[in-house]
């Protein structure tokens, strides 16, 4: 289906009333947010910067009574609970780091979370070290990521009548192949205010073919899934000459956003690519703008910092490290929280909202290539000319130490020497010097725990990079 | 830099300050204010069709609950099973104000659905002299309040400001807030109300006591008002825009506020038996139709609609008063349509309003105030059909009256203390009968017209 979407109708829940809708209570909250999401993001910087260092300030007065570890540790940095808070006192409070929280714990649990934002509920992340990491939402942090799930849709114009698959990290085996989970709706955040068409999902841990035939049955309008597995099922599509024609748009979230990804949906549905960035336990860090394909930094959830190796903050073009501060969660808070990913940060957005913009997110440190002579940087994969050379179904290249490269592969067939030698030359070249390689042919190569696939792993220890 | 102020909603969980999580009255205001923001930019065509879809709803209602219309439906063609067309609405005979009148309670309906809340009464002097009773549900309140909202965020009202209010039914009183709708959603400044039938200089004195950003009244009030403050050089330094309602704008009014305070005059159009029928444009003086509220035809003397520019009736349907439905009512103001507004809302334009004209009485003493006229008062005990007043001299009114049945002496005295009490002097006041009372220039009806000295820009 094509055409002029329909406007959007709420959900009435008045039965004699048609139209404007009166929605029911939660319907209703989540649109009162919208409203307010409508116009704060055509507010100037300098006034999101503004309201959220209010929202800041209250929750660091709450960090600092309730909860011993920010006591001393805003204290150190300078800031007094009722005075207000200045940029200097901000940018003076440590970064928090993963292993910090992991040894913190509970200890970061609030002691007196107020009534009205709900109970505390374990929030468990995979963690790309392989170590978990357990923190705490609330009630209120669960109805922002609701609300912004929906400011998502509400940006993409999308046709919330229409059909959406989804192809997910589904832990309780009721999406399991071949037929996976059909859901009458798309889900609390968007049922609650407009009428949604069907969903389904379908668990991440299933093969390439068995998510093509699932998707050929679905017939979805909009597909949510991770790039990687994004990636595979284009291609499969391509190779196959199979086609989703009711297919609009490819939803993707939860790795790195491979280059090449939005061509290839393209040429496989004629479907663009949409991507988010969110995190278990900060909720929406960053949403693609409606007008071009990079990203808008949902100030209203999150305050985001880029800083550079020294701390500074980065100026647009460059790329640093992530630092979070997820506004309303009072239940654990996160303040100036590392999450371990890289972005770039971008110029003020043409479309002209004053959300600042994020113009690439990178993933994890050890994502990141280095080079011999101690120059990191974000490799950039070239899948097409490698597929030119071999049948590749899935690729994963793991740097053991400067100056090698282990590649992880599967193929149809058994590669031959002289492929196998062409391959490494084309993966040469696209990490930009002359790597000893080793092939390691597998039957499969599994997702993480969590469903994410990383390409490219840096297994030289941290302490190294940096010492380098 | 300097930030423009940008409302941020109270909220409710006292942690939670932005964004705001409001309280329910609040959120349902604001989720209200989410689908107005994007029903105003869709366009005619789209609106038109939600319109039917709820014109429907309305009808349905009424041909279930309200026995009045249950034949004037049906004669129609109207049909709760099938969706309701352009054509069979057009059918169905307009509403008059003398039908209204003659109506009653057979207007109201017998099973209003609970989710509309209370009913509530009220009275209406009428734009064209001719009073009448009406009902209003907390529904219809609710609509009513939502578009107040958006008339303040269309035009980016500092909240924080201070408000002064010059009208019938008010005191002489200080308040914390601008009062409902603004202060369930915003914090708001100050307001403060004085009682319309306070003379002119006495208004003027204490709107430079009171230094308010806004200033909300009655186009006839504020012209003399203005005009005073020119001629006296009394200055409104804060005065920031000048909100009108009631009566049609004087042509001259919104140049003598610019003059005497360099304010621009915003007005609404509304009628307490309908609600807000339209607003001005952000962008322009032309009027945008509230068409999530109402359905509005302008018709020619055939019953044929208007095309841009042409003047003609007015006839309402308030889309969500099912306590007393008007349907295809004909309100007795004229009105000119407008082309499609540059702005780029698909919300019809009215460019202009003929509705209802107003001079000031003069007291013997030279003071100048809004004629009150006692209508509550006087309905209680009187059935008039139409009603216009003329202040023949210093000392003496001319009450034209369209009735059924002649005043008797009783009758006459108690609508003469009635009238004398409000005025503020014992006029002597005498009764002229007559079949109909004619619209004066351009369509307006004027219900107090003072032969002294017609007002204008000075």
């Amino acid at each position: 289906m094509t055409g002029t979407a329909l406007p959007l109708l709420p959900v009435s829940s008045f039965p004699s009333v048609a139209w404007p809708a009166m929605p029911g209570a939660s319907g209703t909250a989540m649109l009162a947010l919208q409203y307010q999401l409508g116009q704060s993001q055509w507010w100037p910087p300098e006034l999101l910067r503004a309201k959220q260092m209010e929202q800041l300030q209250a929750l660091l007065q709450h960090a600092c009574h309730t909860i011993d570890f920010y006591r001393e540790r805003l204290g150190a940095a300078g800031y007094v609970p009722g005075q207000p808070l200045t940029e200097a006192v901000w940018q003076a409070i440590p970064v928090l780091t993963r292993s910090e929280i992991q040894r913190a714990g509970d200890a970061l649990l609030s002691r007196r979370i107020p009534a009205a934002h709900g109970r505390p509920g374990e929030v468990q992340t995979s963690g790309s070290t392989g170590q978990p990491l357990k923190t705490y939402g609330s009630g209120i942090t669960q109805f922002f990521w609701q609300v912004f799930t929906l400011r998502d849709h509400l940006w993409q114009r999308r046709d919330l009548g229409g059909k959406l698959a989804i192809i997910r990290y589904w832990p309780d085996g009721s999406a399991a192949p071949p037929a996976g989970l059909h859901l009458p709706g798309w889900g609390p955040s968007t049922d609650a205010a407009f009428h949604t068409g069907p969903s389904s999902v379908l668990s991440i841990d299933s093969s390439t073919t068995q998510q093509a035939e699932w998707l050929l049955k679905e017939k979805p309008d909009y597909l949510l899934t991770h790039p990687t597995v994004a990636r595979a099922l284009a291609e499969h599509f391509i190779e196959h000459g199979f086609s989703l024609p009711e297919l609009r748009e490819v939803r993707t979230l939860s790795e790195a956003l491979p280059s090449d990804l939005r061509a290839l949906c393209r040429q496989a549905w004629g479907v663009p690519v949409v991507d988010m960035y969110t995190t278990r336990e900060a909720g929406y860090i960053a949403l693609q703008c409606p007008e071009h394909t990079h990203y808008h930094i949902q100030s209203e959830n999150v305050l985001v910092e880029v800083l550079d190796a020294s701390g500074a903050p980065c100026e647009p073009g460059q790329t640093g490290r992530v630092v979070l501060t997820s506004l309303h969660n009072f239940a654990y808070p996160l303040i100036r929280y590392e999450i371990g990913d890289y972005a770039e940060l971008g110029e003020p957005c043409p479309c002209g909202r004053g959300l600042p913009v994020l113009t690439r997110v990178m993933g994890r440190v050890r994502n990141m290539l280095q080079l011999p002579d101690g120059e990191q940087r974000w490799p950039l994969l070239n899948y097409k000319a490698y597929r030119e050379i071999v049948p590749l179904r899935q690729l994963q290249l793991i740097q053991r130490n400067s100056d090698s490269i282990e590649a992880r592969l599967v193929t149809e067939r058994p590669i031959t020497a002289d492929e196998e030698s062409r391959l490494a030359e084309a993966i040469r070249a696209s990490l930009g010097y002359h790597f000893t390689m080793n092939f390691n042919y597998c039957q499969e190569i599994p997702r993480s725990k969590g469903g994410k696939f990383e390409d490219f792993m840096c297994e030289i220890p941290v302490q190294n990079i940096e010492k380098t | 830099m300097k930030i423009t102020p940008s409302a941020v909603p109270r909220t409710s969980v006292p942690d939670i300050i932005w964004p705001a999580l409001p309280s329910g009255a609040a959120a349902s205001l604001l989720a209200m204010q989410y689908q107005l923001e994007q029903s105003q930019w869709w366009t005619a065509e789209q609106l038109r069709v939600q319109q039917f879809r709820q014109l429907h709803a309305l009808l349905t209602q009424a041909w279930e609950s309200t026995p009045f219309y249950r034949e004037r439906l049906k004669a129609a063609g109207f049909d709760p099973r099938t969706a309701l067309t352009p054509e069979t609405f057009s059918r169905l005979p307009l509403l008059h104000r003398q039908d209204v009148q003659a109506a009653g309670a057979a207007l109201l309906s017998r099973q209003l659905p609970r989710e509309h809340g209370k009913v509530h009464e009220g009275k209406t002097s009428g734009s064209t002299g001719r009073p009448l009773k009406y009902s209003g549900s907390q529904y219809s309140q609710f609509i009513w309040q939502s578009l107040t909202l958006r008339e303040h965020l269309w035009h980016k009202r500092n909240f924080r400001g201070k408000l002064a209010v010059i009208r019938v039914g008010t005191q002489n009183n200080a308040l914390n807030s601008w009062g409902p709708p603004a202060d369930v959603v915003f914090e708001t400044g100050p307001a403060a109300t004085l009682d319309i039938g306070t003379a002119i200089a006495t208004q003027a004195r204490w709107l430079q006591e009171q230094e308010p950003d806004y200033l909300l009244g009655y186009p006839s009030n504020i012209l003399d008002l203005a005009n005073h403050c020119r001629e006296q050089g009394i200055r409104l330094e804060r005065l920031r825009e000048v909100r009108t309602l009631g009566e049609a704008l004087n042509p001259g009014l919104r140049l003598a506020c610019q003059k005497a305070w360099g304010a621009p005059v915003v007005d609404m159009y509304s009628a307490n038996e309908v609600g807000y029928i339209a607003l001005q444009c952000p962008d322009h003086e032309h009027y945008h139709v509230q068409s999530e509220a109402v359905f509005i035809e302008i018709l020619k003397d055939d019953g044929t609609p208007c095309q841009s520019g042409e003047i003609g009736r007015l006839v309402v349907t308030p889309l969500h008063n099912y306590a007393m439905p008007l349907i295809r009512y004909e309100l007795g103001d004229y009105a000119a349509a407008g082309e499609p507004c540059a702005c780029g809302r698909g919300l019809p334009v009215i460019a202009r309003i003929a509705g209802r004209q107003r001079n000031l009485l003069t007291l013997p003493d030279g003071s100048r105030h809004w004629p009150r006229t006692g209508f509550q008062a006087w309905m209680e005990f009187l059935s008039v059909r139409q009603i216009q007043m003329v202040q023949k001299s210093l000392h003496e009114i001319e009450i034209k009256l369209v009735v059924d049945q002649t005043l008797t002496a009783d009758e006459q005295a108690r609508m003469i203390h009635v009238m004398q009490a409000s005025l503020g002097y014992p006029f002597r006041i005498f009764f002229t009968y007559h079949q109909e009372i004619p619209r004066g220039a351009g369509g307006k009806y004027e219900d107090f017209i003072s032969e002294l000295g017609r007002e204008g820009p000075r």
